[in-house]
C-alpha cells in the first residue's frame, strides 16, 4: 500500500504540475489571465493522484502507470504549447 | 467499495492524521487565536491605550520624509498604515539594509520617537500558527503537513461514506466510549468539512507557493512565472526609479483619488514604490465591503495621482479576485466580527478532531482484558497530552507573560514572552512522559486552567484595566479577550474533572485509567 501511495505522492508532483499547466495554457485566451485559479488547482490535483494511486494493484504497476501518465501529460502540454505558440 | 481498498484508505488516513495531527493541532488552537490578531495588539500593548498620540492625516507627508531620510534605503518599498479610530498611531513596514522587513510606530520610524521595548505575542501567536515557532524550515514543514492533511481529509471521507449519510448526526453516548469518540470525530469532520478543505488548500498554497513557483517556472511556463505571478497578484508591479526627484501627492490626495476609482473601498494602508523619484508609484491598500475578495486596492502614480490599476473588491480579474478571495478565506476577513467568531469556533473544532483521532488510534489498539497497556500506547497517550495540553498551557502562559512584561520598565518584552512560551511547553512536554497519561493529563490541564483564568487576572492587576472597567468604558476588544480566557479556563477544569472521573470510575483496562498497584482500591491511589 505505501509503496502505490508513494509512487502517487512523488511522480504526482510532475504530474499535477503538468495538469496545472493544461489547465493554464489550455484555456482559450492568455495563460496569464487564469495563473492564480489553475495554480490553486495544483494542491487539490496532487492530492487528488496521491489518493488514487492506491488503486492500482501493486507497487511496480504504480510506479509504472504514474511513469506513463507523466509522459503523456507532459507531451500534451508540450503540444498544447506550441499549439499556442502558432 | 471493496473492503481491501477501503482498508487502504483507512491506513492511510490514520497515518497521515496521526503524523500530521500533532502539527495541525498547533496550528489550528493558534490560528483559532489569530483570527483575532488585531485586536490582540490592542490587548498586548496597555502602554498605548491611554498615552498613544494619535497622528492625523495632515501630520502624514512630514513623518514619511522623515522616515526615509533616516532609512534612505526603505524608499525603494515600503508600506505605511493609514491613521484611523483602531489604529490612531499608525505603523510603517520596510526593509532594512540587509533586506529583511521590519516594522515600527511611524513617529519612531521618522525618528521623533524613541525605540520602546514592545510586546510580539501576537506575532509569535501567528508564527507558532504558521511554522510551529521554528525558524527557517517551519514554514515548508507546515506546507507538507498541509498536503497529509489533503491526504488524510480525502480518505477519512472515503472510508466514511458508506455510513455518512445515515451516521452523520448519531452521537452514541453510552458505555462504547469508542463509539461515542468515534461518531464525535466524524460529526465535527463532515460537518466542518468545507473549512478543513479551504485550510487544507490555502495552507499547502501560503506555505509552499515559492517552491511551486520554483518547481513549475521553467518547465511549465517557461521562465515566465515569478514576473507573471507579480502581474497576477499584485496591484501595482513596482517601478524602476527615474533618477529624478519629484515631490509626492499628499497621503489624503491619493486616497481621495483611490476612492474616486472605487467609490465603495475602504484604504488602510499606503505601499510606496520609489518614493521622492518622479516615476514612484503607490498602492492604496484596503478593504471593500460585501466582497469575498475583501482585500484589494488601486494603483496610482505618486507623483501626480494618475490612476493605474484598480483591483478592489467586484472591480478585479479572475487572478486577483481568486488570490484575494482563497486569502480572505483562510483569514476569515470576509464576514465581520461574526465570521471572526465562527472561524474562531471551527479552529478550536479542527484541534478537536486532531486530538480526537489520537485518543481512537489509542483506543483501537487497546487491550481490553487486562490492565497493563502496551507501551507504545502509553507513550502515545503521553505525546497526545503533553503536544496538545502543552500547546494551550504554552499559549496561556504567553499571554500572561506579555501583561508582567508590558509592567516591568526595559525589559525585552517579547524574549519574557517566547521564553514564558516555549518554556511552558517543553516542561510540559517532559511531565508528560515521566508521568501515567491519565495523571499528566488531568495535571497539565489543571495547570492550563490556572494560566488561562491568570490571563485576565494579571492584565487586570496590572494594568488597572479589569474586566468591569473594559466593560463601563466599552472596551469591547479588551473585555472579550478577557472573557474569553475566563470561560476558557473553567472549560480547561471542567476537561480535568472529566479526565480524573473517567480515570477513576471508567474501564481499569485502559492508558485512561488511573494506575494501581494491583491491591489499593483505585479511589485511594490517585
Amino acid at each position: 500500500m505505501w509503496g502505490r501511495f508513494a509512487a502517487g505522492a512523488l511522480l504526482g508532483i510532475p504530474l499535477a504540475a503538468a495538469l496545472t499547466g493544461l489547465i493554464a495554457w489550455g484555456w482559450p485566451g492568455r495563460w496569464q489571465d487564469v495563473l492564480v485559479p489553475s495554480l490553486q488547482l495544483f494542491f487539490p490535483l496532487w492530492t487528488a493522484i496521491a489518493c488514487a494511486a492506491v488503486l492500482f494493484a501493486d507497487t511496480r504497476s504504480a510506479w509504472l502507470r504514474m511513469l506513463s501518465l507523466n509522459i503523456a501529460a507532459a507531451g500534451l502540454l508540450t503540444l498544447v504549447r506550441l499549439g499556442g505558440a502558432l | 467499495m471493496k473492503s481491501s481498498t477501503l482498508r487502504h484508505f483507512s491506513t492511510l488516513h490514520t497515518w497521515t492524521g496521526l503524523i500530521a495531527g500533532f502539527a495541525l493541532f498547533v496550528a489550528f488552537y493558534c490560528g483559532a487565536i489569530t483570527v483575532f490578531h488585531e485586536d490582540l495588539h490592542h490587548w498586548q500593548s496597555p502602554e498605548h491605550r491611554h498615552t498613544a498620540q494619535a497622528v492625523t492625516t495632515d501630520e502624514l507627508p512630514a513623518l514619511i520624509d522623515g522616515m526615509v531620510r533616516k532609512h534612505p534605503q526603505a524608499a525603494a518599498d515600503f508600506f505605511v498604515q493609514l491613521p484611523s479610530a483602531s489604529a490612531p498611531s499608525p505603523v510603517a513596514y520596510w526593509k532594512k539594509e540587509d533586506g529583511e522587513w521590519t516594522h515600527a510606530p511611524l513617529r519612531v520610524a521618522a525618528g521623533l520617537d524613541d525605540e520602546a521595548p514592545h510586546s510580539g505575542l501576537a506575532d509569535l501567536i501567528n508564527s507558532l500558527h504558521f511554522s510551529l515557532g521554528l525558524p527557517v524550515a517551519g514554514i515548508y514543514v507546515m506546507g507538507i503537513v498541509s498536503m497529509m492533511y489533503g491526504v488524510a481529509l480525502v480518505s477519512g471521507v472515503l472510508i466514511h461514506l458508506p455510513l455518512l449519510l445515515r451516521d452523520l448526526f448519531a452521537l452514541r453516548p453510552g458505555r462504547n466510549l469508542k463509539r461515542f469518540w468515534q461518531d464525535a470525530h466524524n460529526a465535527i469532520g463532515v460537518c466542518s468539512l468545507p473549512f478543513h478543505i479551504v485550510f487544507a488548500i490555502s495552507g499547502a498554497l501560503l506555505c509552499l507557493s515559492a517552491v511551486l513557483i520554483a518547481l513549475m517556472n521553467v518547465p511549465v511556463f517557461g521562465g515566465e512565472l515569478p514576473l507573471e505571478i507579480r502581474r497576477a497578484t499584485r496591484v501595482s508591479t513596482g517601478a524602476d526609479a527615474a533618477g529624478e526627484a519629484s515631490p509626492m501627492q499628499s497621503p489624503a490626495a491619493l486616497v481621495t483619488a483611490a476612492r474616486a476609482a472605487a467609490p465603495e473601498f475602504e484604504p488602510k494602508w499606503l505601499r510606496y514604490y520609489q518614493y521622492g523619484d518622479r516615476a514612484a508609484q503607490v498602492e492604496v491598500r484596503g478593504t471593500s465591503p460585501r466582497a469575498l475578495a475583501v482585500s484589494g486596492g488601486v494603483a496610482l502614480e505618486a507623483a501626480t495621482g494618475r490612476v493605474l490599476n484598480v483591483q478592489t473588491g467586484g472591480r478585479n480579474d479572475a487572478n486577483h479576485a481568486a488570490y484575494a478571495g482563497l486569502y480572505a478565506l483562510h483569514f476569515g476577513s470576509y464576514g465581520g466580527a461574526i465570521v471572526q467568531g465562527l472561524y474562531g469556533l471551527l479552529g478550536l473544532a479542527g484541534a478537536f478532531l486532531f486530538f480526537s483521532g489520537n485518543l481512537l488510534w489509542i483506543e483501537a489498539r487497546r487491550k481490553r482484558q487486562q490492565v497493563a497497556q502496551p507501551t507504545h500506547l502509553v507513550r502515545m497517550a503521553q505525546a497526545t497530552i503533553g503536544v496538545c495540553v502543552g500547546c494551550c498551557a504554552a499559549v496561556s502562559a504567553a499571554f500572561v507573560a506579555t501583561q508582567i512584561a508590558a509592567a516591568m520598565p526595559g525589559a525585552d518584552r517579547e524574549l519574557i514572552e517566547k521564553s514564558a512560551c516555549f518554556g511552558v511547553f517543553f516542561a510540559a512536554l517532559a511531565w508528560s512522559f515521566v508521568r501515567p497519561p491519565s495523571r499528566a493529563a488531568v495535571e497539565l490541564l489543571l495547570l492550563t486552567a490556572a494560566f488561562t483564568a491568570a490571563i485576565p487576572l494579571s492584565h487586570g492587576a496590572l494594568t488597572g484595566d479589569h474586566l468591569l472597567h473594559s466593560a463601563l468604558l466599552g472596551d469591547w476588544v479588551l473585555l472579550g479577550i478577557d472573557l474569553c480566557a475566563l470561560l476558557m479556563a473553567a472549560g480547561y477544569v471542567w476537561l480535568a474533572a472529566l479526565t480524573r472521573k473517567r480515570a477513576l470510575d471508567g474501564d481499569p483496562n485502559s492508558v485512561w485509567a488511573a494506575p494501581t498497584d494491583g491491591t489499593q482500591p483505585m479511589r485511594q491511589a490517585i
